[in-house]
Parts: C-alpha cells; sequence; structure tokens
C-alpha cells in the first residue's frame, strides 16, 4: 500500500511540473500571439489588395505585352514555397498543412520545395524531396528580409525557367481557434486559373487555394485598361513586388497561426494536467484511507487477540 | 458637372488611408508618370506611382490630402484603388523631422562623392511632399 501511495505521489509531483511547462507556454504564446495579429491585421488589407489587383491586371497585361512573368515557360517541375514552424507543440499546425501540401503536389509531374520553418525542412529532407532553399529560425516572427529573400530565388528560378510554376502553401489565420492550410499561386501570374480554381473551394471553411475578396475591382473594365507609363514597366515593376509581398502576408498569417496554435494546444495540455492530477488526487487519498483503515484493524484485532 | 462618384481606396502596409467615394482624385508625384488626375467615368487604367502626395475632392466639397510614396493605381468603373508603399495623413506628419530631413538630404547632394544620389534625392522628395502637405493643412 506505501508503494503505491508512494507511485501515486511521484506522478502527481511530475505531472505539476509539466503542467507548469504548459502553462508558462500558454502564457508566452499568448503574449507574442498579440503582436503577430496585430501586425498580421494591419497587413491583410494591403496583402489582399495587392494579390486581388494583380491578377486583375493580369489578363491586361498579358494582350498588351508578352511578359515572361506572365506566361508558363514550359518547365514541368513545380516549385512549392511552404511556410510552417520552426518548432513543435502546436497542434495540428505543421502536419495540416504538409498532409495538403502532399495531396496538392500529386497534380505536379515534377515538384521541388522552398522551406521556411524547421518543422518542413525535417518532413521535405526525411522524404528526399528537392530542396531549393530553407529559411529557419524565425517563423513566430514574420521578417520582410526573408520575403524578399525568398521571393528573389523564387522569381529567378522562374525567370531562369527552372521551374514552371511557384505556389505558396501557408496556414492562414482565420481566427485564434481556426487556421486553415491555403495556397496561392505566384507564378506565371494568370487571371484564369485564379477564377476557376477558386469557385470550386468555398475558402472560408476548407483547405484550398485563396482569393481575397473585397470586389472593388470590375472584371469587364480589364478589357480596355490603359497602362502608364508602358505594360511592360508595369509589369517588371510590380509583379517581382507583388511576389515578396505574398510571401511576406504569408509569413505574417502563419506566424500568428503558429501562435495561436500552440496557445490552444498548450491550453489543452494545462487542462488535461489538471484533470490528471485531479483524478491522482482521488486515487492517492483512497489509498491513504485505505491504509489508514487497514492499520486500525490490525490495531484492533491485535489488541483482541491479546485481551 | 455631373455629380457622379468614384469609390476610392488608398491602401498601405499600415493601414487603409482612406476609403469613400470622391468627386475626383489628383496624384501629384515625381516619378515615371507625371501628375495626373482622375474624375469619375475614368477609362480602366494602371498607373504607377512616384513619390509626392495626394488631394481627394469629396462630394462635399472639401479636400483630403494624403503623402504617397511608390506604388500603383487601378482604375476601373468609378472604383479606384491606390496601393501605396507608404502614405500618411497631414496631422501624422512631424513637421520639424521633414525639414531638417530636406536639409539633410539637400546637403548630401550638394557634397560629390561616396553618396547614393538616388537615395538622396528620393529623401529629398519625401521630404518636400510631406511639407508640402503640411503647409496645405
Amino acid at each position: 500500500m506505501a508503494d503505491s501511495m508512494r507511485d501515486i505521489k511521484r506522478r502527481i509531483k511530475s505531472v505539476t511540473s509539466t503542467k507548469q511547462i504548459t502553462h508558462a507556454m500558454q502564457l508566452v504564446a499568448s503574449a507574442k500571439l498579440r503582436n503577430a495579429r496585430m501586425k498580421a491585421d494591419a497587413r491583410r488589407a494591403y496583402t489582399n489588395y495587392v494579390i486581388e489587383t494583380m491578377h486583375m491586371i493580369a489578363g491586361a497585361l498579358e494582350r498588351e505585352e508578352p511578359n515572361a512573368f506572365l506566361k508558363a515557360n514550359g518547365c514541368k517541375k513545380d516549385l512549392y514555397i511552404v511556410v510552417t514552424s520552426d518548432k513543435g507543440l502546436a497542434g495540428g499546425f505543421n502536419s495540416g498543412l504538409l498532409k495538403f501540401t502532399a495531396e496538392t503536389m500529386k497534380q505536379s509531374e515534377e515538384c521541388a520545395v522552398m522551406v521556411s520553418g524547421a518543422k518542413g525542412l525535417d518532413y521535405f529532407r526525411r522524404r528526399n524531396y528537392e530542396i531549393l532553399g530553407s529559411y529557419i529560425g524565425e517563423s513566430d516572427e514574420a521578417n520582410l528580409g526573408v520575403a524578399n529573400k525568398i521571393g528573389k530565388a523564387a522569381t529567378t528560378l522562374f525567370l531562369d525557367g527552372k521551374v514552371g510554376n511557384v505556389y505558396i502553401m501557408y496556414n492562414r489565420f482565420v481566427s485564434v481557434i481556426s487556421q486553415k492550410p491555403t495556397m496561392i499561386k505566384l507564378l506565371p501570374l494568370s487571371r484564369e486559373e485564379m477564377e476557376n480554381k477558386v469557385d470550386e473551394i468555398d475558402t472560408e471553411t476548407a483547405s484550398g487555394e485563396y482569393k481575397p475578396e473585397s470586389g472593388v475591382i470590375d472584371n469587364t473594365a480589364v478589357k480596355n485598361m490603359i497602362f502608364e507609363p508602358s505594360a511592360s514597366y508595369l509589369a517588371n515593376s510590380l509583379i517581382p513586388a507583388y511576389v515578396d509581398n505574398a510571401i511576406y502576408g504569408a509569413l505574417l498569417e502563419s506566424a500568428a497561426g503558429e501562435l495561436a496554435s500552440r496557445r490552444m494546444a498548450m491550453e489543452n495540455a494545462t487542462d488535461n494536467a489538471d484533470e490528471i492530477i485531479a483524478d491522482l488526487s482521488l486515487a492517492y487519498n483512497r489509498a491513504r484511507q485505505g491504509a489508514i483503515t487497514q492499520e486500525i484493524t490490525e490495531i484492533v484485532s491485535g489488541a483482541n487477540a491479546i485481551g | 458637372m455631373s455629380d457622379k462618384v468614384i469609390n476610392l481606396k488608398v491602401i498601405t502596409p499600415e493601414r487603409v488611408l482612406f476609403e469613400d467615394e470622391a468627386k475626383s482624385f489628383i496624384v501629384k508625384t515625381k516619378g515615371e508618370v507625371g501628375e495626373f488626375a482622375v474624375l469619375a467615368d475614368h477609362m480602366p487604367m494602371t498607373a504607377s506611382i512616384g513619390i509626392g502626395y495626394l488631394v481627394i475632392n469629396l462630394p462635399n466639397g472639401e479636400e483630403k490630402r494624403t503623402t504617397l510614396f511608390g506604388g500603383y493605381c487601378v482604375v476601373s468603373n468609378n472604383n479606384a484603388v491606390i496601393i501605396a508603399e507608404a502614405g500618411e495623413r497631414p496631422e501624422d506628419i512631424d513637421f520639424e523631422r521633414a525639414e531638417e530631413a530636406k536639409r539633410r538630404a539637400e546637403e548630401r547632394l550638394r557634397g560629390e562623392a561616396g553618396i547614393d544620389r538616388n537615395r538622396a534625392e528620393q529623401a529629398l522628395y519625401r521630404s518636400i511632399a510631406r511639407l508640402e502637405l503640411y503647409k496645405n493643412k
């Protein structure tokens, strides 16, 4: 009896210290989340408008100017930029995105990846994917410099004809309890594909390709669009900036999502620890009561035997 | 003049600077494209924006101004979006800091060797835009 009591006590102690850790992590994630969320929220309108306007004028630009950014270059290898987290303990944050990515990759004949976050890098390395770049160490704090680096590398690969399509895969921050694996096609910039795919997917509830909806730009207007100073100037200056902005937006969303997901996971872990501690305390008290009762019985029966 | 209006949005990475109906707006910037004004029923257009400021004429006759530092503007069927790399309202401008920046940029442009001329010029244009906007507040 004394043994099992000591066992239970030891377990209570270990669960309590685990709980302290998960609780501390929950608080840290909450504090960081507030900041990350503010940054993501502030930038969201801008990113959405950049993506939307670029896709809308892509059709018109294409007619005016046979620009390299706007047409397929014939390469069969697709580049996936995958934004994951550096650290785990964030629930299904990475696994959900990686599963969605693996599923999406089936439509490519060949694929290569560029990864942000150690978790994603581990995953693709273990599965022997071709890794064209990796960015580690900043996943919970989006960094414009990193976004520009990824953007430049991806744009160069595309213009050199080493990759045919460029997609970015990331967790979109819908709310603190919901992050959705999302895909955006970055290059070549084309209007039609964006429209066709979006119809099939309910962007609010399902994982899938994302199209910001502000509806400010009228499709029919694109036909006669004029460009100042020229279509080629705009294509060459705006498209690389659009790629960088979309990537930075994804990094921001992913950072906020990671922290929200971690906070959630740690909150659950803390709750579970409380539950286990309550159960163990009950078992401990029962065992203690049992031991006392047994001792009394033994004393009483001993006294009776003597008397 | 017709009473048609344009739905104008001015967006910067930090926030939405302006979102309302406007009678017309004038983009006064130094860049690849010079100054231009957009009235209701303008042709669909995408234009690059340099460094300078924006004047918005509201339907009630009032006028609003913001600075604009780079970006582009998309106009279609009386909807317009200005996507600026940066921009601010007159009340956000620090007059002394802008004057100081202007002086510094001018000094740097007068000096000869070893400066990034392009960068100094941009800084100068930015500070001039801020000062002009501040004075017309």
